[in-house]
């Protein structure tokens, strides 16, 4: 299993964490990984952009009052981004390689156990985000890149 | 709404839930309105608004915690969020389960009952005529309420009409959903 | 099977405790406008939403290490000290603390019963020059435990230190069930390392 990079979008569609282990999206430029890169601003309006479009997609077509058509994964050629939204409007998502099937476990393990726990419990980090800030907490970095990044 | 919901609420707070004595919660609340009741001279309205803004802000991240905990999705009605409200956001917090009851016929507005209520367990109301007329001295719970509930896209008002604090038969507190909040969309999209 | 002593899930106090801070600043605020503002005009109402909603602005007000803000929450402490004391002595009658009233036995009961009460474990360490001076160390204080500014360990002390008075608080309101007054100082000894020096008259 091979993770190149993991993103969290807020409720105002903002990207507030990303944090790229490999150069995947643009494999021009070399590096051993980068946190809430200024570089990838526009890559994180268009992957957003796309999530956002075929979870509206998926919720349009195939939603049952009982339940709702979610939006887990899409592939490309080169690789497979996870999504998880929690019902507060955060949106979660991973780049991995083509044979990792599923992530939503690890997607909502990061969402409760990380986010939530070191996030939301922590007075001193905000919970709604003015647009252009993001999550710099030294655990939380520490916490995410134990749990999902290469070992 | 699922039927096994109250055996799953349960279940979350048997084994999911780290607790404390509900007395230090409840004396530790007290000390709070004490102090605001204190600081702002036994003007209750004040005493009220503060404690409504604090309960906003614990509310908005008291609902991560129940979303992460409960695993619970969007709820499809408004009948279905009283009864998660109650059934499970009062049950892994405080750990009762108020009555849902007083529907008006448009569906839009409903009444909890706090048969018991942690935060005023013991409690006595300063010895004052206004008090037990303006202070309601849980009214955290009313911006916990909106708090909560506005991250989960329900725009409610809330409010206590009785308390048995007050000399009230029963303590009641009123919902009422003003509007479905729509996903805010990226920037450039309509 | 009942529960023997009622409870309520540890976020709800830890939330609520969290938030004491801030509204301490804003209380502070408030009071000073409307002081500043003298009678003619009226307060405006304050709404529920505010620049600090969800926000963490408020921490870097220049209130955050005012002596207001200090002191409503040292007395919110000590209000729940008092009780607290009684709290536990009441549900513990078998108590050893009640057959041995002696300060240092006291200072023991706040380490022991107090501490784990609050904090779900005891003090670390209790130092005495046996002349009624008391240090009280805790190595890894639990309302902290969650604390991690996104600026870094200098911002997260500087923010942190209000909310030791809350503790110090409890500590003095324990003491004074007892009859003792004292004058505590706690510090941040070496995050989340903290201690408390408590003075008595004893």
């Amino acid at each position: 299993m091979t993770i190149f990079s993991f993103w969290i979008f807020d409720r105002h569609c903002n990207c507030i964490y990303s944090r790229e282990w490999t150069q995947v999206l643009n494999p021009a430029t070399e590096s051993s990984g980068t946190i809430n890169a200024k570089a990838n601003e526009d890559n994180a309006k268009l992957l957003f952009g796309v999530l956002f479009s075929l979870r509206n997609i998926a919720r349009k077509v195939g939603d049952t009052p009982e339940q709702e058509n979610t939006l887990n994964s899409f592939a490309t050629a080169k690789y497979r981004a996870h999504f998880y939204e929690s019902p507060s409007g955060l949106r979660l998502c991973i780049l991995s390689d083509l044979e990792t099937q599923n992530l939503q476990t690890q997607l909502r393990d990061v969402y409760s156990n990380i986010y939530v726990e070191h996030i939301v419990k922590n007075p001193l980090s905000p919970v709604d985000f003015k647009p252009g800030s993001k999550i710099t907490n030294q655990r939380f970095i520490r916490l995410v890149d134990r749990y999902l990044g290469p070992q | 709404m699922n039927k096994g919901i109250k055996a799953s609420s349960d279940d979350i707070w048997k084994n999911r839930v780290d607790k404390v004595n509900a007395e230090l919660f409840t004396l530790t609340y007290g000390s709070v309105v004490a102090q605001l009741v204190r600081d702002f001279k036994n003007d209750y309205q004040k005493v009220n608004q503060q404690l409504e803004k604090m309960g906003y802000n614990i509310g908005i991240r008291l609902v991560e915690d129940f979303l992460a905990k409960t695993g619970t999705g969007r709820c499809q009605s408004f009948k279905d969020t009283a009864e998660v409200v109650s059934k499970v956001g009062f049950k892994v917090f405080l750990n009762v389960t108020p009555q849902v009851t007083n529907w008006t016929s448009d569906g839009k507005t409903f009444s909890l009952i706090l048969d018991e209520n942690p935060l005023a367990e013991f409690v006595e109301l300063p010895d004052d005529e206004r008090a037990k007329k303006e202070l309601w001295y849980s009214n955290v719970l009313t911006g916990v309420l909106k708090g909560a509930l506005e991250m989960v896209q329900l725009e409610v008002d809330v409010n206590f009409v009785s308390d048995v604090l007050r000399g009230d038969d029963r303590t009641e507190l009123r919902l009422q959903l003003i509007r479905f909040l729509k996903d805010e969309m990226p920037a450039g999209e309509d | 099977m009942t529960e023997i002593t009622p409870q309520v899930n540890a976020t709800c106090l830890d939330l609520l405790i969290n938030e004491m801070v801030p509204l301490a600043i804003r209380t502070t605020r408030e009071l000073k406008q409307s002081y500043e503002q003298a009678i003619e005009s009226l307060v405006p109402q304050i709404s529920i939403k505010d620049e600090d909603t969800g926000d963490v602005e408020i921490l870097n007000s220049e209130l955050l290490h005012s002596e207001d803000v200090t002191h409503k929450l040292e007395n919110c402490g000590y209000s729940i000290g008092i009780r607290l004391s009684e709290v536990l002595i009441y549900k513990d009658s078998q108590n050893e603390i009640l057959k041995n009233l002696e300060l240092l036995n006291i200072m023991k009961f706040i380490c022991r019963d107090v501490w784990r009460e609050l904090y779900g474990k005891q003090m670390d360490n209790l130092r005495t020059n046996h002349r009624g001076t008391f240090v009280l160390i805790d190595n890894a204080f639990k309302t902290f435990q969650r604390f991690d500014s996104p600026v870094d360990l200098q911002d997260t002390i500087y923010k942190c230190k209000p909310y030791l008075w809350i503790s110090s608080g409890i500590i003095r309101g324990v003491l004074k069930s007892f009859g003792v007054d004292s004058l505590i100082t706690p510090e941040i000894t070496k995050f989340p390392m903290v201690s408390f020096n408590i003075q008595t008259n004893v």
